[in-house]
């Protein structure tokens, strides 16, 4: 394995992705789809990925946890490389009805992830149960996924999630597909399972407001083939408040910031393909 | 409406009872001809002196077993044969055009083969049934394993399963309402396909009573062992729509959201 001495001296990174690139073929053309993508994030640190809608997110994500194989570049969790889907990571689906299992219960559909894990019965459901407590949906854990509203359907998925308990946590816009107050507080239950099981988060969202509320840092792409064009850092007080932090000053500025970004670059896209 | 569907099976059960009446009336009045259609009281009464003597019992035991053997070697197949070329796609293609030349073959006209290989054993009844109730399944569960959403591979694979999880955990559960619609359709071909293998070469069973009773113009016995056969046929469905609704309850649930 190839050491490279300097990254060495960052102690507390634990994922680096290099030079991630993904093409896909069309026929005879090669159709990019990330191209160049690297970044790096620190244990417990909350990162989101901000970009124009179809920039090729949810692909990026894919290759981060190697459920896509990326055609060039490599993703490294503290410094080693990875090969297929690590089990220091997991990934929150956008689309919880598809992600879900319905023939299972819902706490069958956590437990599902812990048949791997060597841990007697008990314990499992031990763990499976306060899971789906952390994400307040302690008794419904006998009714099927598709008895239960969309957003307790994603709280199933996330509590899935935090059974697993995987270092790195990947989300792939996880609220798109909720209403707007379910969305608030969603986003908030995020921030509680963060603060409390400290893991380390990398959420992909097209929402700027949401990604400025919830990171430590923001990565802002380009659009197709995407590209990281800027990188913020929020230094916004934690813990944060859905009324207070968004009507702070700087809230406001970062959103400023950023919103101009991702017009300019979708503006660009819609030219391109003009 | 609930007070609708309740009244219309009603009705549905009392055109079953003035059918039976019609069949007992025509014959009496000389309607029908009473020697080729005996009224249902003497084909009730055939039936239970049949049933009584053991006659009837012994061909329907027969039946039923070799119908069943059949039909499970047709589910090891089928099951086995669609799951994998279903996953694996070389597989698919080697076997494709193979599959899609023996299928539409009318398992009875395998029968002089049969015979030829197994003689009048019941190998011979159910080397058919086996041939013709592999397809449905076989169909159907390649179709279920090809249908299964992507996402659900992909979160199991996000959350460390293996290759044999996938298949035990995800792709096999996931395509089993398309199984269990094969192995029903199959179910009703192994009754028609045993009766009619019994017809034309056996010396047992409840087809081979049918043309028995026949040949010797014993016409009420011969439609007693008509209605035994649709009797079976009706009970074995009866019991796997019973077994398949506790089996499936998630999926009537989950479908039922999308209707």
């Amino acid at each position: 394995m190839q050491i490279i001495p300097e990254k060495i001296s960052t102690e507390c990174e634990i994922l680096r992705a290099e030079r991630l690139r993904k093409t896909y073929t069309k026929g005879e053309r090669e159709v990019p789809a990330c191209e160049n993508i690297s970044f790096s994030m620190n244990r417990g640190e909350f990162v989101c990925i901000v970009g124009p809608s179809g920039c090729g997110k949810t692909t990026l994500l894919k290759c981060v946890c190697h459920l896509l194989k990326p055609t060039t570049g490599k993703v490294f969790i503290n410094e080693k490389e990875i090969q297929g889907p690590p089990k220091e990571m997991t990934l929150i689906f956008q689309d919880y009805s598809r992600s879900l299992f319905p023939w299972r219960t819902v706490l069958k559909n956590v437990l599902f992830v812990l048949e791997k894990k060597n841990l007697s019965k008990e314990e499992r459901i031990k763990i499976a149960k306060s899971a789906l407590a952390s994400v307040y949906l302690s008794g419904f854990e006998n009714h099927y996924p598709w008895e239960l509203s969309g957003g307790m359907q994603q709280r199933v998925a996330i509590a899935r999630a935090i059974a697993f308990n995987p270092a790195i946590l990947l989300m792939d816009e996880p609220f798109a597909s909720v209403d707007a107050q379910t969305r608030s507080d969603l986003e908030d239950t995020i921030l509680e399972i963060w603060s409390s099981f400290s893991q380390t988060i990398l959420l992909v969202t097209h929402d700027i407001e949401e990604a400025i509320y919830l990171a430590d840092r923001v990565l802002v792409l380009s659009g197709r083939p995407s590209e990281i064009r800027e990188e913020i850092k929020i230094n916004l007080e934690r813990p944060r408040n859905q009324l207070i932090t968004k009507e702070n000053k700087r809230f406001i500025e970062f959103r400023h910031h950023i919103y101009t970004l991702i017009r300019e670059e979708s503006q660009k896209c819609d030219r391109a393909s003009m | 409406m609930k007070r609708l569907v309740y009244d219309t099976r009603l009705l549905g059960g009392f055109l079953l009872l003035a059918l039976i009446i019609l069949w007992e009336i025509l014959p009496r009045y000389g309607i029908l001809y009473a020697r080729y259609f005996p009224p249902f009281s003497t084909v009730v009464g055939a039936f239970w002196e049949g049933v009584r003597s053991g006659e009837i019992l012994k061909h329907t035991a027969i039946s039923i077993s070799r119908a069943f053997r059949g039909y499970l070697l047709a589910i090891l197949i089928g099951v086995t044969l669609g799951t994998l070329t279903g996953t694996i796609r070389w597989l698919s293609d080697l076997l494709e055009i193979t599959v899609e030349c023996l299928r539409p073959m009318p398992s009875v006209a395998l029968v002089p083969i049969a015979i030829l290989l197994f003689g009048t054993s019941d190998n011979y009844n159910i080397s058919i049934i086996t041939f013709g109730c592999t397809w449905p399944i076989f169909v159907n569960t390649y179709e279920g394993t090809k249908s299964i959403d992507t996402q659900w591979i992909d979160t199991a694979r996000v959350y460390g399963a293996t290759r044999f999880d996938l298949l035990r955990k995800v792709i096999v559960p996931a395509a089993l309402p398309y199984i269990v619609s094969g192995l029903r359709i199959s179910l009703g071909t192994s009754i028609i396909i045993v009766t009619v293998t019994e017809m034309l070469a056996s010396f047992k069973g409840l087809g081979y009573f049918i043309m028995e009773t026949y040949n010797a113009y014993q016409i009420p016995q011969m439609y007693a062992g008509i209605v035994t056969i649709g009797v079976v046929g009706y009970g074995l469905n009866w019991l796997f729509l019973t077994a398949g609704d506790r089996f499936m309850a998630w999926h009537k649930g989950w479908t039922a959201k999308f209707v």
